[in-house]
């Protein structure tokens, strides 16, 4: 009843504050690019960073040691560029599930789509298969997991889908878990299983620029539905009669969503394997600045999750001596977030 | 004559629920179906709308068969109001009813100035147009409901289908809402409705379909088809149509009897 209360004397004027929060959230960006950057075991001044990336685009002298230049190009240049696309990757495909499903509380993780990302990518490195089947594959399980969820919950039917859709999407991901022991339990323990391992705990530390090569371009080909779609996808998450006859052919458009969603998580997790809760987290965010509508929710989700993911990796090599994985730093944050959610919601449905 | 069925089997799968229904809905008309649970109402107009298949006979919105024509192409003839429910995303009221300008975009495009503009008129004819701003879950029910005949309206179709615009208001809100939809008769819009209350037929419809058990029982204008017997008949209860004088002018209301 309070929670009603103060968003009723709080009046909603989102679509005129959208600019400001879309630039807002570009400079926070900016800063943790610049604050990235600049720190670690080797510190570099703001201002060389901004002197290295203006020479590197102008290609004018920057004026700057050598080293200082490898550090920011060549180190820390590849890992904050991985950190800001599966950010953006994973929020964006969180937002676009969240509208899907209806339900503020699916995420490629919840749902089971990261697992299934990551059996089929152990099971390409148990195969020993080359980098871009590996991509496939992972890609390929990522669709299996949303289609068994999907047909699992319709052949349930609950009458509370959010619940519904959680538990099959534990469930899911649970299956998928135990096809990843069993293929931690048969890989050959000198190559493959550090391989799997550094996959399913997820790090941005051993990113190489020929992962992001094959990457990169999936992540944006999967962004080009969604961003030419925005506005339209919203019509996804009235109930399906609803959307049909307003003129929306709901089948082909969730499919056609449902798969750039996917691509878009699978590319992410190959680049760094599985790190949970920034689909969750960051949408959510995202819709409690600039509302529900997804034209808006997408940029600033994309852009919030850029900054969120490098963040957190920028945390986990600097505040200790050894790395930590990032799916700590994002558990420790999501967590809390969901709960409230969860309660939220049932509130709201009481 | 705006939307029609011609001799229209409709149901599920292969279970028929009605046969051979033939039913006219001209401009400026409201047509009010009544039946008990599980009459086969919501099925009926699922069918209308093209959510669902006829199973045998035609659907026709502005004169075209429903078989030949796109999703986009029938939500321009007819335009569905479905019950509020609350299961909304957080959308403000303006941008839920621009949704009703999807069937006149591209599938890349976004709402224009003139789809805003429509938008903001529509929410002006149902009176809300000072809440245009606010998230649905802030709304009462009659708002919403109000906000998602908006949305039909601002699809600019000529007939609207509504499933049970006065179910789980309060008694305030039935009546604004029973009030709206009377108005909509004189901008030359079919309304094709369904309510559980027989009172809400004798306020605002031209004509009323009596439907029990899929099969129509009466058809017919408002007045010689909402009698004490026919609805004694399609509900199985006594039910007494009497008139009352409310300032001035004769009402007509429903009063179910008890006993014999």
């Amino acid at each position: 009843m309070r929670a009603l209360h103060l968003r009723e004397s709080t009046p909603i004027v989102s679509r005129a504050r959208f600019p400001a929060w879309l630039a807002g959230s570009a400079i926070v960006l900016a800063t943790v690019v610049a604050i990235s950057m600049g720190v670690g075991s080797f510190p570099v001044p703001p201002g060389d960073v901004a002197r290295v990336l203006w020479a590197s685009l102008t290609g004018v002298d920057a004026g700057v040691a050598d080293n200082v230049r490898a550090v920011v190009l060549q180190v820390r240049g590849p890992r904050v560029v991985a950190a800001l696309a599966v950010g953006a990757a994973l929020a964006a495909a969180g937002a676009s599930y969240q509208n899907m499903f209806r339900n503020p509380l699916v995420s490629p993780d919840i749902l089971g789509v990261s697992g299934g990302c990551a059996l089929g990518a152990v099971t390409g490195i148990l195969f020993s298969l080359p980098i871009a089947a590996i991509q496939a594959l992972s890609f390929a399980g990522g669709l299996g997991a949303v289609g068994l969820v999907l047909a699992i919950g319709a052949w349930i039917r609950g009458h509370d889908r959010v619940l519904t859709l959680v538990l099959t999407g534990v469930v899911v991901g649970s299956l998928f878990g135990a096809g990843i022991a069993f293929a931690k339990y048969v890989a050959d323990p000198y190559n493959q299983l550090p391989a799997i391992t550094f996959w399913l705990l997820g790090s941005f530390s051993g990113v190489l620029p020929r992962d992001l090569v094959y990457a990169l371009p999936l992540i944006a080909v999967g962004f080009v539905p969604l961003v030419l779609m925005r506005w339209r996808i919203n019509l996804l998450s009235l109930p399906d009669d609803e959307a049909r006859a307003l003129g929306v052919d709901v089948g082909k458009l969730r499919l056609v969503i449902i798969v750039a969603a996917t691509l878009v998580t699978s590319a992410g997790v190959a680049i760094a394997g599985v790190i949970g809760w920034v689909g969750l987290v960051v949408p959510h965010a995202a819709r409690l600045l600039v509302g529900a509508e997804f034209a808006r929710v997408l940029p600033v989700s994309a852009l919030l999750g850029a900054a969120f993911m490098l963040l957190v990796d920028t945390l986990c090599r600097t505040i200790a001596r050894t790395e930590l994985p990032p799916g700590v730093i994002t558990a420790l944050v999501g967590t809390p977030v969901f709960i409230v959610l969860l309660a939220a919601t049932f509130r709201k449905a009481r | 004559m705006s939307l029609a069925a011609h001799a229209l089997d409709y149901g599920y799968g292969a279970r028929a629920i009605g046969r051979g229904l033939d039913l006219t809905l001209e401009a400026g008309e409201v047509l009010c179906v009544l039946g008990p649970n599980g009459a086969g109402k919501t099925t009926l107009f699922r069918t209308l709308l093209g959510l669902l298949p006829a199973l045998s006979g035609r659907v026709t919105a502005g004169g075209q068969d429903l078989h030949a024509l796109s999703r986009a192409q029938i939500a321009r003839e007819v335009a569905y109001v479905p019950q509020a429910s609350a299961s909304y995303f957080d959308f403000s009221l303006a941008e839920m009813v621009e949704m009703g300008r999807t069937a006149h975009l591209g599938t890349f495009a976004r709402p224009g100035k003139r789809d805003r503009e429509l938008a903001h008129s529509a929410l002006e004819r149902m009176g809300i147009a000072a809440l245009a701003d606010r998230p649905v879950s802030t709304v009462s029910g009659g708002e919403r409901q109000l906000a998602l005949i908006a949305r039909a309206l601002a699809t600019e179709a000529r007939s609207i289908v509504m499933d049970e615009p006065t179910a789980n208001l309060d008694f305030g809100n039935q009546s604004r809402v029973l009030t709206e939809i009377a108005r909509l008769k004189s901008a030359g819009i079919a309304v094709l409705l369904c309510t559980h209350d027989p009172d809400h037929a004798l306020q605002v419809a031209d004509r009323a379909l009596l439907l029990k058990d899929g099969q129509p029982l009466a058809l017919g204008a408002a007045s010689t088809v909402l009698t004490g017997p026919n609805l004694s008949t399609l509900y199985g209860i006594n039910v007494a149509v009497s008139q009352l004088d409310v300032g001035g002018t004769v009402r007509r209301v429903c009063v179910p009897t008890m006993g014999a």
